[in-house]
């Protein structure tokens, strides 16, 4: 039902909205000091970042700002320290991913 | 019959809207050479057209919620408007799948509570909620069954025993799960004939698969005596859950000496059938097997709930993350709402209204098993073969008097065979209506018998070859 609802021309815009909200935040996140985009690649909705900080003291950081940041890929992919799996929809705004950036850059 | 939703489509019209983009996204473009040249085959429609085209067909389908439907061995009974309510909080359904366990502490504890109280009315000591079906909870449980017989060094139980009116399923699954399929007779009263069953039962035998009531509505009184001959031969007695409704709370599976079972969670416990799924099909077993219960679990701890994902024994993952969650919720919801209670009062009225319709439908049928039955019957239809007329035709044109058709020609072992359970939903005002539908049916027999081969009459559709549409069936615009 969804997928007619969006219909011919929707599904389309639907992907350029959803590339175009990921696109910004791994844009804004490769620019700040305190963690790095591993996925230098063209991505469509999701992307791995590494922080520099221990993870655990950037998850309690984000549970505290009530943000869910990513999903934990050092369980899955031993290599992947310190890393998160980030997905961006089209239900994000521009507000919500500031507030991500925002929190990124006061992790202590 | 109307149009199809892509013949509907008008080009410019659509249903979507999207956020608005900010100046801050409109930068950014993916490569050209990561663009399909070629739009997708879907149609332009705007909302209202669509919606129309949906209440539409919801309109011409027959459902538990518009009409009586007897179909035996399916318990249409109803679905709760609470459960479908609370399954929709947002807490529930916007949970991803890979949160971290803190975070879901909720859910973590609703699947803990579900196994318990599942195991309560079922006599079994632990489960596992992740089978996204009654059918994968069969093939889940006979590979527990399985790798039990491996794990003591057995490789030689090759054979599952099943009875000849069991639920297609079962060799199904015991088929897909390894096992050499052995059939036993049903005696003269309906029951499981014990001489055939010693007659088969051997140092293969991995198991027997047996619902309690059988598919003929009947209750096995030597059931104690099946158990003891299949674990007096190391076998383990596996109990197909699908008939549960019309126990719940007065005898439990686990007490009657099964050993391991499934529950069709849209039958006994209302969850809706879906048309298909999403489904879900709990997995109970006793002490003996529960080691090698599927992962991951949920394990409660001191003050807190986390998921083990790791277990030597467990037969492995069976399904994405914990199983269909919303699916099971909702028999959460109903099994805290009815309490034991009014599980017991359930399976007390299923079996009310099944002999109600049972006695009344004997004055109309044939009932080859005259005894008190419990949550259905079996009638056979034949009495009417002179007239030409079978099962399938009495059943098509109860569709002209607003009843959904009883299950027909299942169990294989009865002649023109209707499978009727009426459930516990249903009023006394109800039946009777039936009832007299069928006495009304009966008497088109003997009066003009065309009228009933050639139902449905006031359908949206006639009588389909459902021959041609399974051979070739039309499966895409």
């Amino acid at each position: 039902m969804g997928t007619l609802w969006y219909g011919k021309n929707g599904i389309k815009a639907l992907a350029l909205t959803n590339f175009q909200r990921a696109a910004y935040l791994k844009n804004q996140l490769s620019d700040l000091d305190n963690v790095q985009v591993i996925t230098t690649d063209t991505c469509f909705n999701e992307f791995v970042v590494q922080f520099k900080q221990p993870l655990e003291k950037v998850l309690n950081h984000f549970h505290h700002l009530a943000i869910q940041p990513g999903v934990i890929l050092e369980k899955d992919y031993s290599s992947l320290k310190n890393c998160l799996l980030v997905a961006v929809t089209e239900t994000k705004s521009q507000d919500q991913l500031d507030r991500y950036i925002q929190a990124v850059r006061t992790i202590g | 019959m109307d149009k199809t939703i892509f013949e509907k489509s008008q080009e410019g019209q659509h249903a979507f809207s999207l956020p608005k983009n900010s100046g801050a996204f409109g930068n950014f473009f993916p490569p050209s050479y990561l663009l399909r040249q070629t739009a997708l085959n879907l149609p332009e429609i705007s909302e209202i057209d669509l919606t129309r085209h949906y209440s539409q067909l919801a309109q011409i389908n027959r459902g538990i919620d518009t009409n009586f439907y007897p179909l035996g061995s399916c318990t249409m009974k109803l679905n709760p408007r609470i459960n479908e309510y609370c399954a929709q909080f947002p807490a529930f359904t916007r949970i991803h799948p890979l949160a971290p366990d803190e975070t879901i502490q909720g859910n973590l504890q609703i699947i803990h509570e579900l196994i318990d109280m599942l195991c309560q009315v079922s006599g079994m000591a632990d489960g596992t909620l992740l089978p996204n079906a009654g059918a994968q909870g069969e093939f889940i449980g006979l590979q527990m069954i399985g790798a039990y017989h491996r794990s003591q060094g057995d490789y030689e139980r090759s054979e599952m025993l099943i009875p000849d009116n069991a639920h297609g399923t079962n060799p199904a699954s015991a088929a897909m799960a390894g096992f050499k399929c052995i059939s036993i007779r049903t005696n003269a009263e309906g029951d499981l004939d014990i001489d055939h069953l010693r007659s088969l039962v051997s140092s293969r035998t991995a198991g027997l698969m047996l619902t309690n009531p059988n598919t003929l509505g009947l209750f096995s009184s030597v059931i104690q005596e099946i158990a003891q001959i299949i674990h007096e031969q190391g076998g383990f007695l596996y109990y197909d859950g699908a008939n549960l409704n019309s126990i719940l709370n007065i005898v439990k599976p686990g007490k009657m000496g099964f050993d391991v079972m499934h529950i069709n969670l849209h039958k006994t416990f209302s969850t809706p059938h879906g048309g298909g799924g999403p489904g879900s099909g709990p997995v109970l077993c006793n002490e003996c097997l529960k080691f090698f219960l599927p992962i991951p679990k949920v394990v409660k701890n001191s003050t807190s709930y986390t998921v083990q994902w790791q277990d030597k024994k467990s037969i492995g993952q069976i399904a994405t993350f914990h199983g269909n969650f919303s699916v099971y919720l909702r028999a959460f919801l109903y099994m805290k709402l009815h309490g034991h209670y009014g599980l017991r009062k359930i399976a007390e009225v299923a079996v009310l209204n099944a002999n109600y319709l049972k006695h009344h439908l004997a004055k109309l049928f044939k009932v080859p098993y005259p005894q008190l039955c419990m949550h259905e019957f079996v009638v056979q239809a034949d009495k009417y073969l002179q007239q030409g007329v079978r099962a399938l035709d009495i059943a098509k044109r109860l569709l002209d008097y607003g009843v959904y058709a009883p299950t027909i020609y299942f169990p294989l072992i009865i002649k023109e065979c209707m499978l009727f359970e009426p459930t516990e939903s249903e009023s006394k005002a109800t039946l009777d209506e039936f009832i007299q539908i069928m006495t009304k049916i009966v008497n088109e027999i003997e009066l003009n018998p065309e009228l009933v081969k050639s139902a449905p009459h006031n359908q949206v559709v006639k009588r389909l070859d459902e021959v041609k549409a399974a051979k070739f069936p039309i499966l895409k615009h």
